[in-house]
């Protein structure tokens, strides 16, 4: 435990709370049924950061391993929670026009080989564990990163509208795996473990993060009432008014050219 | 020493990927914050512009496009909303409510991504969208989304909106 500094407590304790209330929150709205695997995802890792400072006051080496064998799960929960929320939004209308899947098939397969090339190219020696962790790792925030990226540019471009909770939970994500890419692109690079002042940043995103998805989940879903049928009689009216103007306009257009 | 390339690859993709989440987070903010109120004032600004339009000419008459392309696009995010926030609560269970619900969905997405390529064309070639034949198309396609979405609520809600004159 010697190891910490009151610097590594903040986050620490502060997401553990977080993560408590999100629990509290999600059980009380209901919202374990909607979001089963972030929920299991929340869950998982209180748990982890309850149990690995135990572990990490007894040895710091068997720390570092426990630490690196979760993280695999880690990702793995991760990326369900991304299809989870990319599942949510696509409910209703799952129809992709076949150019876009055609789109989205091409950006993965570079995606997947941007990453693979990071794993083949390293910067630095992949002999060791601590070096071949820390280029893996690399590798798969870039791709958690570059998933997330796709979905939220493929959802907009389709028109998908993201609700106010599943977006809260995207968008933490978005904010921890950013952070996080940008440590581990470092780490392996310098081929620095942990230490300095970077890898403490990454604990701090986590804990935005969690309070991003407290605050989102906290707040109900913004409800809407359908138009009143006085608004929708006036948006009609001023419908037939753009049928009259483009009427108009066409009949312009065969007389000349407009330019 | 020189910076590897990777280094690059990393912030770039990070920095793109909280800086999208950002700008998307507050987007969506203001779609919750809109009103009805809203809608029909962006109703009669699209109605004016394009009773304009065949007035104007050359960057003035691109200018007009690019308003109403995303003001038409602002329709889209408020209907979708509006038609998607029941529907993600709870399926219809009625066959034909949830037709009528595709179908307004279906028509929503059509708009949405013609006028994003509009907004996308004029933004790289503004010349094949300069004659604003696209962006009337849109308008014109968007008056079947609201017509949709008003054969929703007539069979949604057949008492209130029953008195509803609708073009078939």
């Amino acid at each position: 435990m010697q190891h910490f500094q009151l610097v590594d407590y903040i986050p620490w304790i502060g997401s553990v709370i977080s993560e408590l209330v999100l629990l509290v929150i999600m059980m009380r709205r209901g919202l374990t049924r909607r979001f089963p695997i972030f929920f299991s995802s929340i869950v998982f890792d209180m748990l982890r950061e309850i149990t690995l400072p135990a572990v990490a006051y007894n040895s710091a080496r068997v720390y570092s391993y426990s630490y690196w064998i979760s993280a695999p799960v880690e990702y793995t929960i991760g990326f369900a929670v991304i299809l989870e929320a990319f599942r949510y939004s696509f409910g209703a209308d799952a129809r992709i026009p076949p150019k876009t899947l055609r789109w989205l098939a091409i950006l993965t397969v570079l995606l997947v080989g941007l990453a693979a090339f990071l794993v083949l190219h390293p910067d630095i020696p992949t002999g060791t564990l601590s070096g071949l962790v820390l280029t893996l790792d690399r590798s798969i925030e870039l791709l958690r990163c570059g998933v997330l990226l796709l979905v939220w540019i493929s959802a907009s471009k389709l028109g998908i509208t993201w609700r106010h909770h599943v977006w809260g939970i995207v968008f933490g994500l978005g904010i921890h795996s950013g952070i996080s890419l940008i440590v581990a692109g470092v780490h392996a690079t310098t081929g620095t473990m942990c230490g300095d002042w970077l890898a403490r940043v990454q604990p701090f995103s986590y804990l935005a993060a969690t309070i991003v998805w407290t605050v989102y989940l906290w707040r109900p879903e913004p409800e809407r009432g359908p138009l009143t049928l006085n608004e929708l009689s006036l948006i009609h009216y001023l419908l037939g008014s753009y049928r009259k103007a483009l009427a108009e306009i066409r009949r312009l257009w065969l007389n000349g050219n407009p330019d | 020493m020189a910076i590897p390339i990777s280094i690059y690859i990393c912030i770039g993709m990070a920095m793109l990927t909280i800086a999208y989440g950002i700008m998307h987070a507050l987007e969506l903010r203001r779609i919750e914050s809109e009103t009805s109120g809203d809608v029909l004032d962006r109703a009669r600004q699209i109605s004016e512009a394009l009773q304009k339009l065949k007035e104007l000419e050359g960057k003035e008459r691109e200018a007009s496009c690019r308003a109403i392309a995303r003001a038409v696009r602002n329709d889209c995010d408020f209907l979708l909303d509006l038609v998607w926030q029941p529907y993600s609560d709870a399926p219809p269970k009625d066959k034909e409510l949830e037709r009528l619900t595709n179908e307004a969905l279906s028509q929503i997405h059509h708009v949405y991504r013609m006028v994003n390529w509009i907004l996308f064309l004029l933004r790289f070639r503004p010349s094949l969208v300069r004659d604003c034949r696209r962006v009337t198309e849109a308008v014109l396609r968007s008056r079947q989304m609201w017509i949709a979405y008003a054969r929703l609520l007539r069979a949604q809600y057949p008492e209130e909106y029953g008195s509803l004159a609708l073009e078939e």
